[in-house]
């Protein structure tokens, strides 16, 4: 018995169809509101695995949508070598209505992250994401609850086969809350628990 | 209603590397669209970061909003269809309407006697 990935449902692509959920009774207007009451300039602020990315990208089509041009840097840690001069390359092609999306600005040291915050004034605006509060005000804090890992998992897998909810707090409780991790174990459990007959081809 | 159909042989989803199939398109678009293209692509998918790519593209230029066509294509020669625990690769026939990218797709498995190649752990294997 082979369990192939294409059959898993945590598999990367599925996931990934699973777009931001807010906790706590926000709401896209009021995210949108606070964006233009900080001058279009804020952080996304949440630990590994919390949806800041998620939530950027769904963000960045909403403005997209509305004709607002969008400039992208993603960073992270294999990347952080060749930072500088992603940042000159990402301020070079930003104009004065550009908004400018990073995602992972805590992978930039301070001297860098400045010149980014002076420079970026003469875009349209900037909005990061890190794991800690302070370079920009916070736009929101992104949190995980067992419940929207419950809630991702009845995204992805069909009533009769979803995992016991008790799985799920402990996956949670022991990633701590990163939901990252918990899809990628359940990808890993998916795969040892089932699978195909390799004659039922 | 947008609608475009990829019909294979028989309904066959599976085929050798290198086969020359005939594909019965149809669309029907509420716009006339600039072009119409029918794609072979494939596409990862699994634990990992997904990879794809258009391996070979028939464009049909100037289609009207609602027609039909009869299309032989040559499938590539490789790489196979297979999955693993890790990892899947897809193939797939895609017929896009340009520029609205409205489009429909059938998945397929090229490889050799049309049965997709499935990778055992090492483990499993010496078992």
């Amino acid at each position: 018995m082979i369990a192939r990935a294409r059959d898993n449902p945590f598999r990367v692509d599925r996931v990934l169809q699973v777009r931001y959920r807010f906790e706590s009774g926000d709401d896209w207007d009021q995210l949108l509101q606070r964006l233009a009451n900080f001058g279009w300039r804020a952080a996304i602020v949440g630990p590994q695995g919390a949806g800041k990315t998620t939530l950027q990208e769904d963000l960045a089509d909403r403005l997209a949508a509305e004709g607002r041009p969008i400039r992208w840097l993603r960073l992270n840690r294999e990347n952080r070598t060749t930072a500088a001069a992603r940042v000159q390359e990402a301020l070079a092609g930003s104009g004065p209505d550009t908004l400018l999306f990073v995602d992972g600005a805590e992978q930039l040291g301070p001297l860098l992250w400045r010149r980014l915050k002076r420079r970026s004034l003469n875009c349209g605006g900037l909005v990061i994401t890190t794991h800690k509060p302070g370079r920009l005000p916070t736009l929101i804090q992104c949190r995980t609850t067992p419940q929207t890992l419950d809630w991702i998992v009845r995204h992805l897998v069909p009533p009769a086969e979803l995992p016991e909810t008790a799985l799920l707090e402990r996956l949670f409780n022991r990633h701590a809350g990163n939901l990252r991790l918990c899809l990628r174990e359940l990808y890993d459990r998916w795969g040892q628990s089932a699978g195909i007959s390799e004659n039922s081809m | 209603m947008n609608e475009l159909q990829i019909r294979t042989p028989e309904g066959w989803t599976s085929f050798e590397p290198g086969a020359e199939i005939d594909l019965d398109l149809s669309w029907d678009l509420t716009a006339e669209p600039q072009s119409l293209e029918l794609r072979i692509v494939w596409n990862t998918a699994g634990k990992g970061t997904t990879d794809l790519s258009v391996v070979q593209s028939y464009p049909i230029d100037s289609p009207a909003p609602r027609d039909a066509q009869r299309m032989t294509i040559t499938l590539p020669a490789s790489p196979y269809s297979f999955s693993g625990k890790l990892v899947s690769l897809i193939w797939a026939l895609e017929l896009v309407a340009l520029p609205g990218m409205q489009s429909t797709r059938q998945e397929i498995i090229i490889a050799p006697a049309g049965r997709e190649v499935v990778l055992q752990s090492v483990v499993a294997a010496e078992s």
